[in-house]
């Protein structure tokens, strides 16, 4: 118990350090593109006094150490900054769009881990049949297919020509579903090839052939025996996902106009809003990181074999 | 394998699906006379980035803030100054005093009667340096915002009072252009109480003016709602009810909402541009205006080789500008000068240069550069600019020049530009602020404004001098033809290949009525209706 | 357990077939990447119709028709053979050198090494690349190496986390502990003992990440930071004509079937490769 509290001080320590190492290259990176934020706020036809006048405010001509760390100053207070172009604290605009992205990315991760788990599971059963070369053929096809394609030809067919589902927007139920279908599609197949491919392994080993010769029925078998030997690497990439989810959600988002994290971190991007850009980028890394966190920690339940060091 | 592809093609060919009508609505009928009520749905492809007049200075925020704010003066619908909030004026013989009256029974939204110390009240605000104003240049020239703005004086001695109705401008300098500046959106009357109660910040999210709408909701992200506001001093007017603006629509899906019938204004993507300017169900609602602007490919005058003159000449003659034009499905007409057709002082017979690969590879010869060389366009990521990037690479292939493309986002553009040994060449474009040359001539291509928007870095004493001359004439007579020579100079220079003058285009529901683009602003809505 | 890992796709004969069908549709993009001039006689990045008005559609002197430029298709989707192959094998390989080494070397030593590793693997898999990649097109000069560089430099953590792992679940196998005891370095029990084990994880990531690679090209050219103009990529060709689904389809399904057949046949090779060297151990 003591030495599992100690590895989880050890992990908060560093993942409290990797997130400094973000957003000092975040800074950095600010630094570097050869662009100006005021340009953003007072627009392209601005005077260069207006301009300067704005960049002093912000405190851009300081130097990078001086800005760095008048920026951990205020993150120890748990404030954000305010956004340059709007004016409006950081922390409330990532509350009011966090909601939207949970229900998306979630809805998603959910639906494409447990259907790909369970296509996984049941080609991997049929190694070599029409069906499983049938699902491995289609998985590549789907994974080949970009995010913004896939979602714009899905809101052609469903909410332009059929007219069954919304063109984009958030609100009811029914405009979840193609942006979560978008993403959970590509989740899916990740996921069944993934599991395919272990459980298929666990499946043709010793210990599963000696089970089976034991009279251990099949569902139990493949679900049970097979499935809980296949899961670390599974696992693992759950934990992994959680950073592709958020870039996936990102395009997502841009293609069905759905309001939430992602669409705010490209704006920011694009429009060099600074203290936005710096706030999403920070939540979606500490996201990541305690995502990693939990699935390291899941390792020592799967896997007794595993010791946390 | 090849044969195979080549079937599927022309299968795919095959279900090119055919262009969908329009959605329905009421045709128009001569007899019909507006109808109150409804709400107008508009689409946006990200918030507004505020609505504080005094700050917003790109056209997604003026298109709002005009719905929400009035100003002394406006344009109507081309470029005329007419009244607004005031109802008359005078300009001194010596064109440096204005005195303007105010019309009056004009309330703000929150109650409040409107009187000239709120204008004077809205000036001074955009003039306090804390403030950062992109708008307050425009103002500099009023007496004594020099104290005002160091701090020695608590007012502008320029702007006067005299009476609840009556207020009074004092220039420090002939100002050709002070009317025209009192109509941006930047000398919106705002209300005093409003500002100061939720602060410059909170202002920039919970506006109060006089105009005809209120906002009535803004959930960042997703939707906008204004509203009718009753005490509008136009009477009956507006006739709509409501603006609702779904935000975060690309073109595509602004299309789709459009076909669909869920939005009533909405541009025409590129992809279907061609089919829908054929089309007879679809023509009658198409919109179509010239505006002020001109698309330029510009030459870093301070860096080799485009510091010869011949090499400018010789990138001007290698420009294929209709294939440009067409590429962008032919939105806008060529360009042969720099001031755009609409605009006072435009000569069609300017010095201009024809499509000439040969004459170009001649000039560069001349140049010593007849073996060619390489550079660079920096131009906005858009899939626009991608276009005329491309076809500008093929041009200059022509001539030996191998251009390689950059693509940045706005800002870095912008930043880019500023910097004299940065962007070898650069596309940009060009929206005057004033239907007036010296906004081309004066703020694009006088060597002062080097640094600022004269990105060519182009510099010619003569030329400034005319410019100069030009700039506080108030006689047109007089005014023009000094800006017309300055202009022939900078062609003979040609520190700009000018591109074209592109065409805004839009379409609308069938149910709207009255809904116009304007040459200089976006479009006004307090006059547009919907038929039932 | 490594050894009964490496069977991917059941009998032998219909995974040689399987395998062969991989080969050719591997060797057939090699082959119109390699003889694209051959292929076509026009220049992929001229615009060639005089008059642009909309993209033509397939016949006559283009047989799969002209781009949103003006450009030949096909000449464009052979070019592009070359660009897409360079990318997504770049990316990969460098992906795949960086995260397999890094992996394993965290996996097997552990403590120390493995934490600070771990930290670079979190450091990465939390860096803006979006903003990275602005920022890279901005101040890099515009190159054909830049964006599969970037993707590799990024694109590692999946490969290093996955066979880390793998590696922390063999690491206390007996076979593991008996090559340790009789003496073996360290280098010999990553390459011989363990980097066979983690393989067949491996082969199917590598295969998927190829088609990940282009399918980031593919998006990053969406958001207008591809390969170099006028350079045609398949992930350019796809993201440029979002908008003429209805008007030009073939514009947008040809670019697609090209990068599926190419991630199709990556995968069958890699799977088949699993098989025939499971054939050869077993």
């Amino acid at each position: 118990m003591m030495a599992l509290l100690g590895y989880l001080i050890r992990r908060v320590f560093r993942a409290i350090t990797t997130l400094l190492g973000t957003t000092l290259i975040l800074f950095v990176l600010v630094r570097v593109v050869p662009a100006n934020p005021a340009v953003s706020i007072a627009g392209p036809k601005a005077d260069p006094e207006t301009l300067a006048a704005i960049r002093k405010d912000l405190g851009l001509d300081d130097p990078l150490a001086v800005q760095y760390g008048r920026y951990l100053e205020r993150l120890v207070h748990g404030d954000l900054g305010r956004s340059y172009l709007t004016g409006r604290r950081v922390t409330e605009a990532i509350g009011e769009r966090l909601p939207a992205t949970a229900k998306l990315g979630l809805t998603a991760l959910a639906v494409g881990f447990f259907l790909g788990l369970l296509i996984g599971i049941v080609t991997a059963a049929r190694q070599g049949s029409a069906a499983d070369i049938g699902v491995l053929i289609a998985t590549l096809v789907g994974l080949s297919i970009p995010t913004f394609w896939l979602g714009n030809v899905l809101i052609y067919f469903f909410g332009y020509r059929l007219r069954w589902l919304p063109l984009g927007g958030a609100g009811a139920l029914r405009h979840l579903v193609l942006p979560a279908a978008t993403l959970a599609i590509v989740e899916l197949f990740f996921y069944a090839r993934f599991v395919h491919t272990n459980v298929g392994g666990t499946l043709a080993s010793d210990y599963i052939r000696t089970a089976r010769a034991k009279g251990v029925p099949p569902l139990r078998l493949y679900f049970v025996h097979a499935l809980r030997n296949a899961l670390i690497p599974v696992v693992t990439l759950l934990g992994l996902d959680v950073a592709a989810l958020m870039s996936g959600v990102t395009l997502t988002e841009t293609v069905f106009n759905w309001p939430g994290l992602g669409r705010l971190a490209v704006q920011s991007v694009f429009q060099l809003d600074i203290p936005v850009l710096a706030g999403t980028v920070l939540f979606s890394a500490a996201l990541v990181l305690v995502a990693n966190l939990v699935v390291d920690l899941l390792y020592g339940v799967i896997d007794p074999r595993v010791r946390h060091g | 394998m090849r044969a195979g592809l080549l079937a599927a093609c022309v299968l795919l060919a095959a279900c090119a699906v055919p262009l969908d009508p329009p959605p329905s609505g009421p045709p128009a009928r001569p007899d019909e006379v507006p109808r109150p009520g409804g709400t107008l749905r508009l689409g946006a492809a990200e918030d507004v980035h505020t609505l504080d007049p005094a700050i917003g200075y790109d056209t997604g925020s003026w298109a709002f803030e005009q719905m929400l704010f009035n100003t002394l003066v406006d344009y109507d619908e081309g470029t005329t100054i007419v009244p607004e909030l005031a109802e008359s004026w005078e300009v001194s013989p010596d064109g440096l005093h204005f005195a303007f009256t105010l019309r009056s029974g004009v309330r703000f939204s929150s109650g409040r009667a409107l009187a000239a110390a709120d204008v004077k009240y809205s000036l001074e605000r955009l003039l306090r340096p804390a403030l950062h104003s992109p708008g307050a240049e425009f103002f500099a020239g009023l007496a004594g915002v020099d104290e005002y703005v160091h701090g020695r004086s608590p007012e502008v001695r320029g702007i006067t009072t005299p009476a609840a109705n009556r207020v009074e401008f004092a220039l420090a300098a002939v100002d050709p252009l002070f009317l025209h500046k009192l109509a941006m959106p930047f000398a919106s009357v705002v209300d005093r109480e409003a500002v100061e109660r939720v602060g410059d910040l909170g202002f920039r999210r919970q506006p109060v003016g006089s105009g005809a709408f209120v906002l009535a909701e803004w959930v960042e992200g997703q939707r906008m709602r204004l509203a009718r506001n009753p005490l509008y001093f136009r009477s009956g007017l507006p006739y709509l009810d409501g603006i609702e603006v779904t935000v975060g629509l690309s073109d595509q899906l602004g299309w789709f909402k459009y076909q669909r019938g869920e939005i009533d204004i909405s541009g025409v993507p590129s992809a279907e541009f061609a089919r829908v300017v054929a089309d007879a169900r679809y023509q009658p609602l198409l919109l179509e205006r010239t505006t002020l602007r001109t698309q330029y490919l510009g030459l870093n005058c301070a860096l080799p080789p485009f510091d010869q003159a011949a090499v400018r000449q010789a990138m001007n003659m290698a420009v294929n500008k209709q294939r440009l034009l067409d590429l962008i499905d032919g939105r806008g007409v060529v360009a042969t000068t720099i001031l755009p057709p609409d605009m006072p002082g435009y000569d069609s017979s300017t010095l201009s240069y024809p499509f000439d690969p040969a004459g170009a590879r001649a000039r560069l010869e001349a140049a010593g550069l007849g073996h060619g060389f390489a550079t660079t366009l920096w131009a906005s990521r858009d899939e626009g600019s991608m276009r005329l990037g491309q076809s500008l690479q093929q041009d200059l292939r022509a001539i030996g020049v191998e251009l390689a493309l950059k693509p940045v986002d706005f800002p870095t553009l912008i930043e880019a530009v500023r910097h004299p040994g940065m962007a070898p060449l650069f596309l940009l474009g060009w929206e005057a602020d004033f239907p007036d040359p010296s906004n081309f001539l004066i703020v694009l291509l006088h060597s002062r404004s080097r640094g600022t928007n004269n990105n060519a870095f182009y510099a010619n004493p003569e030329v400034d001098r005319l410019l100069d001359e030009a700039e506080p004439l108030l006689e047109p007579g007089r005014r023009l033809p000094l800006f017309h020579d300055a202009e022939v100079m900078i062609m003979r220079d040609a520190p700009w290949v000018p591109l074209f003058h592109p065409v805004g285009f839009a379409i609308r529901h069938p149910r709207v009525r009255n809904y116009q683009l304007h040459p200089l602003r976006p479009s006004r809505v307090e006059t547009v209706w919907l038929a039932g | 357990m490594a050894e009964a890992a490496l069977r991917g796709l059941g009998s032998r004969r219909r995974s040689r077939r399987l395998f062969a069908a991989g080969m050719i549709l591997v060797g057939g993009l090699g082959l119109v990447a390699a003889a694209a001039p051959w292929l076509t006689s026009y220049d992929p990045d001229a615009i060639v119709v005089a008059h642009y008005a909309g993209p033509l559609p397939p016949g006559g002197a283009h047989p799969l028709g002209t781009d949103t430029l003006g450009r030949d298709v096909w000449a464009r989707l052979a070019y592009g053979a070359r660009t897409s192959l360079f990318v997504g094998g770049l990316a990969m390989a460098l992906s795949l050198g960086i995260g397999v080494t890094v992996g394993l070397v965290g996996g097997y030593f552990g403590g120390a090494v493995d934490t600070a590793l771990m930290w670079l693997v979190d450091l990465v898999l939390t860096m803006p690349t979006l903003l990275l990649l602005i920022v890279l097109a901005a101040v890099l000069p515009p190159s054909l190496l830049t964006i599969p560089l970037v993707i590799g430099v990024v694109g590692w953590t999946t490969f290093a986390r996955t066979v880390r792992g793998e590696v922390l679940s063999l690491r206390e196998r007996d076979y593991l502990l008996a090559a340790r005891a009789l003496g073996a370095s360290h280098g010999r029990i990553m390459l011989r003992h363990l980097l066979p084990g983690v393989l067949p994880g491996v082969v199917v990531l590598a295969a998927l990440g190829m088609s990940g690679a282009i399918g980031i090209d593919a998006g990053l050219s969406y958001l207008g930071l591809g390969v170099p103009l006028p350079t045609p990529s398949w992930g350019r060709m796809v993201s440029e004509v979002q908008t003429y689904f209805a008007v030009a389809p073939w514009l947008v399904v040809l670019p697609g079937v090209a990068v599926s057949l190419a991630v199709i046949g990556f995968n069958l090779v890699g799977y088949g490769l699993i098989d025939l060297l499971g054939e050869r151990r077993g």
